[in-house]
């Protein structure tokens, strides 16, 4: 398993989840004694999450996955501060979630400017010169900005990014979906969106953190649920699957992040030896555990299928596997191969307790240049 | 994307007499010769990655100097050509919008275009052997 995106979860927080829907269903809000217990369960989760974060508890809210952290976080900021305007800035390599609700906003308005997406280099990282262009222009509000891109690996130059926000009185939000229990918690931001997956726990639960300074408001009536920000429950047991697997990795999470760096740069290696092989993003300033390569003349979706006949999950970002005609946004802006390309993501080592990662990706370095000459040989008789 | 590519079906590598006047506007070819040859492909309806692929056949085929025009409409394309371009050493020319597709000129320039191992190898690539990952503090394999 080289995909592990979205999953899979913990071993410890599976064990958790499937206990949680026993004891720990209740409605938090209610007095009697289940209730009080699933209250007492949600804040030892909060405060567990919020400590490894080096937040508040109080500043933490859970949201219904990644991306909808992402989308409250740059809502509220915006709302508070319409006044200053409307335009947001975002690097051109944004989560889909940032950038189509961007350009949504900017169509809707009529107005192109109201969302500006910088470039970035061949390496996916962002132009600091266009950046601070960017922020300079009247009725900039809000600026977007991932800590690392979680298809390429490339770490953001994010203290000078938020440097120049600050010195225009520009909030920042940093999307931290691929980055949290991989790479260390991003502390520039003036707000932080997480997806427990990233960490090993499960799908549907989000991390937004509004630190007090921030001014953040929502934009919609108020509610009770999660400090005000949210106004959908959370799952509580999904929130205690989240909390158990960050206090699973909170203490090896390094040690797993050397390992997988040394594995990807393994793969990297293997992808170069072979020929008319692109391979973009940084090759050491990255996250530990993500590859994207491309190889000419190879079709993409054959590639994923051959590797999965060879008992390889990878993924993919050419347009012939997304069934879009668009190829993934980010090679594109990066001037990357966009055919021919399959992605990596590593899972944990802890998520797979009998399975040797380091085995694998052994395995995989060994039987990619195989696959590649098999698909490129079918193309080729095309 | 199998039936989306064959369900519109064209000659590609169709070769046509030079009949474009494109002004050839490559920086390093000094001879001061008449416009290169051109090759027309047609892969408009074609899907990624076979407008690049009828791009290489015909680049292939063609004698050094030659430019191919290429036609598409896949939006893969647009990304594809440049890095082609630049993973085979060979030099984008023109890319113009004519429409309802884009047209690209691509030169060949040179006899030693053929395959190449990645343009940016990461630097601990040269000369290893792929058995040793390069210099990490920490090992794969030692935890």
């Amino acid at each position: 398993m080289l995909d592990a995106s979205a999953g899979p979860v913990h071993p410890a927080a599976r064990e958790t989840m499937a206990a949680a829907w026993e004891s720990g269903w209740a409605d938090p809000r209610r007095l009697h004694a289940e209730g009080r217990r699933a209250s007492r369960l949600l804040d030892d989760a909060r405060a567990a999450l919020a400590d490894g974060l080096g937040v508040r508890p109080q500043e933490l809210s859970f949201t219904p996955g990644g991306p909808a952290a992402l989308r409250l976080g740059l809502t509220g900021l915006q709302y508070a501060a319409r006044r200053t305007g409307a335009r947001l800035v975002t690097s051109a390599v944004e989560h889909s979630a940032i950038l189509h609700d961007g350009r949504y906003a900017a169509g809707q308005a009529g107005d192109p400017l109201r969302h500006a997406e910088v470039e970035v280099d061949a390496l996916a990282r962002v132009d600091l010169d266009a950046w601070a262009e960017a922020l300079a222009v009247p009725g900039t509000a809000v600026a977007a900005l991932a800590a690392a891109n979680g298809e390429v690996g490339t770490r953001q130059p994010l203290a000078a990014a938020h440097e120049q926000c600050r010195r225009r009185g520009i909030p920042l939000m940093v999307d931290a979906l691929a980055t949290l229990g991989r790479d260390p918690v991003p502390t520039e931001f003036d707000v932080l969106a997480g997806d427990a997956r990233s960490w090993g726990g499960p799908s549907g639960v989000g991390v937004l953190i509004v630190p007090a300074r921030t001014r953040w408001r929502r934009d919609a009536p108020p509610s009770e649920l999660e400090a005000g920000r949210v106004d959908i429950e959370p799952v509580l047991p999904l929130v205690l699957g989240a909390a158990e697997a960050w206090r699973q990795q909170a203490d090896t999470w390094q040690r797993d992040a050397r390992q997988a760096h040394a594995l990807i740069e393994r793969v990297r290696v293997a992808v170069a030896a072979i020929a008319d092989s692109d391979l973009p993003g940084d090759p050491d300033d990255r996250l530990p555990h993500v590859l994207t390569c491309s190889f000419l003349l190879a079709d993409g979706e054959a590639l994923v299928t051959e590797l999965d006949r060879r008992g390889f999950a990878v993924a993919s970002g050419s347009a012939c596997t997304a069934s879009t005609l668009e190829p993934s946004h980010v090679l594109a802006a990066m001037g990357a191969l966009t055919h021919g390309n399959i992605r990596l993501t590593l899972p944990l080592q802890a998520v797979y307790p009998g399975v040797d990662r380091s085995a694998d990706v052994e395995d995989f370095a060994a039987a990619l240049p195989d696959a590649v000459a098999a698909v490129r040989a079918q193309l080729a008789g095309r | 994307m199998t039936d989306a590519t064959s369900r519109t079906p064209r000659e590609p590598n169709e070769p046509l007499k030079p009949s474009e006047p494109l002004e050839p506007r490559e920086p390093q070819d000094g001879a001061p010769r008449a416009p290169n040859p051109v090759v027309l492909v047609d892969a408009r309806g074609l899907r990624c990655p076979l407008p690049v692929l009828r791009l290489a056949q015909a680049l292939d085929s063609v004698p050094v100097g030659t430019h191919v025009r290429l036609l598409a409409t896949d939006p893969a394309a647009h990304t594809d050509v440049a890095a082609f371009a630049r993973i085979r050493g060979m030099t984008l020319v023109s890319r113009t919008d004519e429409g309802d597709h884009t047209a690209y000129v691509v030169g060949r320039l040179s006899a030693t275009t053929q395959a190449t191992a990645s343009a940016t190898p990461p630097r601990a690539a040269a000369g290893m052997p792929p058995a040793a990952p390069p210099g990490r503090p920490s090992t794969p394999g030692a935890e």
